[in-house]
């Protein structure tokens, strides 16, 4: 292609500057639009899986085969030994916490409320879980505390006790039984800001807890947390295989928390909603524009037809002017999403607790910059743009020269 | 002299039912002779633009045939009819129309990029036709930044650079005052005598007229008079 058909087309769109400029304003902000939300959808991504693996999840778990199904003390895992020993040596762990899980009546003087009980190991725990940051009032368990319970604010509120208040525990031992019956006093109160934690969690010492349960050294739950969190995907995949389902296996945080893996996906497809959304607008816009440059020149598209252009070559003309348009839309967009995208990327939103998908939105969520967005979505703009101008081009090519000249 | 161009009973109809049916042109027989200098006059709807749009290709007769150098144009297809008009027509319009984007010499050179012609040739070309209308020295100069006469001094070279076999202009002296419209209609005149080059008009100014060396009549769609003046 010549250079001077490049010229065309671009000088062709500076002809009307000031419609040029409102044009590419009007779709600067549709890309600016589609870049931040999907910068912050990314953010709140981000921030909801980081909150659910960080806060007590970790980034997958092994269980009994039988136990997350049946929810029954009974299914423990076999040689928990063997696979502390593998989680142990494996370097890609930035940590892991046994854990024993089991249902339990906690008593005050002034009610009861049945909880789920979590036995941890303190250290192992505080590397894995947020237990220990969101423990608010009193103290984090350590190693020694035998008699010593960790428990949510609202359950603290329901119980009317506080730091130092004796509460009792009650729970059905593995092997059936009398029913194992202990007195704690509270070291802690956390609050985590999500219902489930600070109204039904408990937590005290994993030896305690094996003792109460009449199951010395038994484990229900390893959860693990990795180093590498780009490549979670493979070293999920790495885990299945390592801990295949004979007896006990391992599940990454989609399996375990389908809910927010739905919810995530959701969000996926909400994106590509508002996509669909703004490109319509972007299209429309493109459409009217070109269709009115185009067809207030048809005249001059006539003499170029006269005097020998190829309808071939005008089509080119008209597509590099197309894309001139385009570019200098998303020049300008990308500036707006620097500007407004960077005060979000800095500031971000503060949802004030609210809790989506249970995950409690409790900082502030950020935009986050991808390379992509500045990649895909203007690539992506550029080529719409080319196929949507197809629609006016074709209308204004259609005009036989005769017409559109209407003289000679 | 050779016959460049020849309508062979060319009949033209506009509308498709009988009430709306109009008869543009009705067998017309016309030849065009090498290196004259041709005016198609007539009051309008005469037919005057009709018989040019089908002699340059732009539309199709309704009967007839079209022939350059011996060629049926009216068998040609979209492609062949550009590739025609770009290396055997020139055109001059009647309010310039030169493309307001690119100055003088890009809009003259712009006939010669088509026709792929390589870039020194255009060049040299472009400067020898600027020279031809006069306008040495104002070749970087857009549309806007001359005037009427000079646009159309443009456009003159933008019909001339490719070497057609013809140049058909539609009243160019329309929009140009007495002093220019005869500036201008020298220069023709003295291009067709020096250089040979093929004029028809269609106008209404009786100066060019008067300085035609053929002049046709038309009148409802057919030729009542074409004489040698």
């Amino acid at each position: 292609m010549n250079l001077i058909l490049i010229k065309l087309g671009i000088r062709n769109v500076f002809r009307n500057k000031r419609r040029t400029l409102l044009t590419s304003l009007a779709i600067g902000i549709g890309l600016m639009s589609l870049i931040i939300a999907d910068g912050f959808i990314l953010g709140m991504k981000n921030y909801m899986i980081r909150s659910v693996t960080d806060d007590y999840l970790g980034h997958g778990q092994i269980h009994h085969t039988k136990f997350l199904k049946t929810n029954k003390v009974k299914f423990i895992i076999d040689s928990p030994e063997e696979v502390e020993k593998k989680l142990s040596a494996d370097a890609k762990l930035k940590g892991y916490s046994p854990r024993t899980i089991s249902s339990a009546l906690i008593a005050s003087a002034e009610g009861s409320e049945q909880i789920s009980l979590v036995g941890i190991k303190p250290k192992y725990e505080s590397i894995l879980s947020k237990i220990k940051t969101f423990t608010t009032m009193g103290n984090y368990l350590e190693k020694n505390d035998k008699s010593h319970i960790l428990i949510g604010k609202k359950l603290a509120s329901k119980l009317k006790v506080g730091i130092g208040d004796k509460v009792v525990l009650t729970l059905s031992p593995i092997g059936g039984g009398d029913l194992s019956q202990e007195l704690f006093r509270i070291k802690g109160i956390f609050s985590y800001g999500s219902s489930a934690f600070d109204n039904h969690m408990a937590f005290i010492n994993l030896g305690r807890a094996q003792q109460m349960l009449g199951c010395k050294g038994c484990i229900h739950e390893f959860a693990l947390k990795f180093n590498d969190l780009v490549n979670l995907s493979l070293l999920f995949e790495e885990y299945k295989n390592k801990f295949p389902a004979d007896g006990h296996l391992f599940e990454n945080w989609k399996e375990l928390m389908p809910a927010l893996n739905s919810a995530l996906e959701l969000t996926d497809i909400s994106m590509a909603f508002l996509a669909a959304f703004l490109a319509i607008l972007v299209g429309a816009t493109v459409v009217n524009t070109l269709y009115m440059a185009l067809y207030e020149r048809k005249f001059e598209f006539g003499v170029l037809l006269a005097i020998g252009t190829r309808k071939r070559v005008l089509f080119i003309i008209i597509i590099v002017e197309s894309i001139a348009l385009a570019i200098g839309s998303i020049i300008i967009g990308s500036i707006l999403t620097i500007i407004f995208g960077g005060m979000l990327a800095y500031y971000g939103v503060d949802y004030g607790g609210v809790t989506y998908a249970s995950v409690p939105l409790r900082e502030p969520i950020y935009m986050v910059f991808s390379l992509k967005q500045f990649i895909i979505y203007p690539l992506g703009l550029i080529i719409f743009t080319i196929l949507i101008s197809f629609y006016p081009i074709w209308q204004i090519l259609k005009i036989p020269p005769s017409k559109s000249l209407k003289i000679i | 002299m050779e016959n460049i161009f020849e309508c062979k009973k060319v009949s033209k109809n506009f509308g498709k039912t009988k009430q709306v049916l109009v008869h543009a042109l009705k067998s017309v027989d016309l030849e065009i002779k090498k290196g004259e200098f041709t005016a198609i006059i007539g009051p309008s709807g005469s037919g005057k633009t009709t018989l040019l749009n089908i002699m340059s290709g732009l539309d199709n007769p309704t009967h007839g045939k079209v022939l350059l150098k011996g060629n049926d144009i009216t068998k040609m297809d979209g492609n062949e009819l550009s590739d025609f008009r770009r290396d055997h027509i020139g055109f001059v319009f009647q309010s310039y129309n030169l493309l307001p984007v690119l100055t003088a010499e890009e809009n003259i050179e712009y006939i010669l990029i088509i026709q792929g012609v390589p870039e020194k040739e255009r060049k040299e070309r472009v400067q020898k036709a600027l020279i031809e209308v006069g306008l040495k020295g104002l070749g970087k100069k857009f549309p806007n930044q001359l005037s009427g006469g000079q646009q159309q001094r443009v456009a003159i070279a933008r019909a001339l650079v490719g070497k057609p076999d013809i140049i058909l202009a539609d009243e160019p002296t329309a929009n140009l005052d007495s002093v220019n419209g005869r500036a201008l209609l020298d220069m023709m005149l003295k291009l067709n005598e020096t250089l040979g080059v093929t004029f028809v008009f269609s106008t209404h100014d009786p100066l060019i007229m008067n300085e035609a060396k053929r002049l046709i009549t038309l009148h409802d769609g057919k030729i009542v008079e074409d004489k040698i003046q």
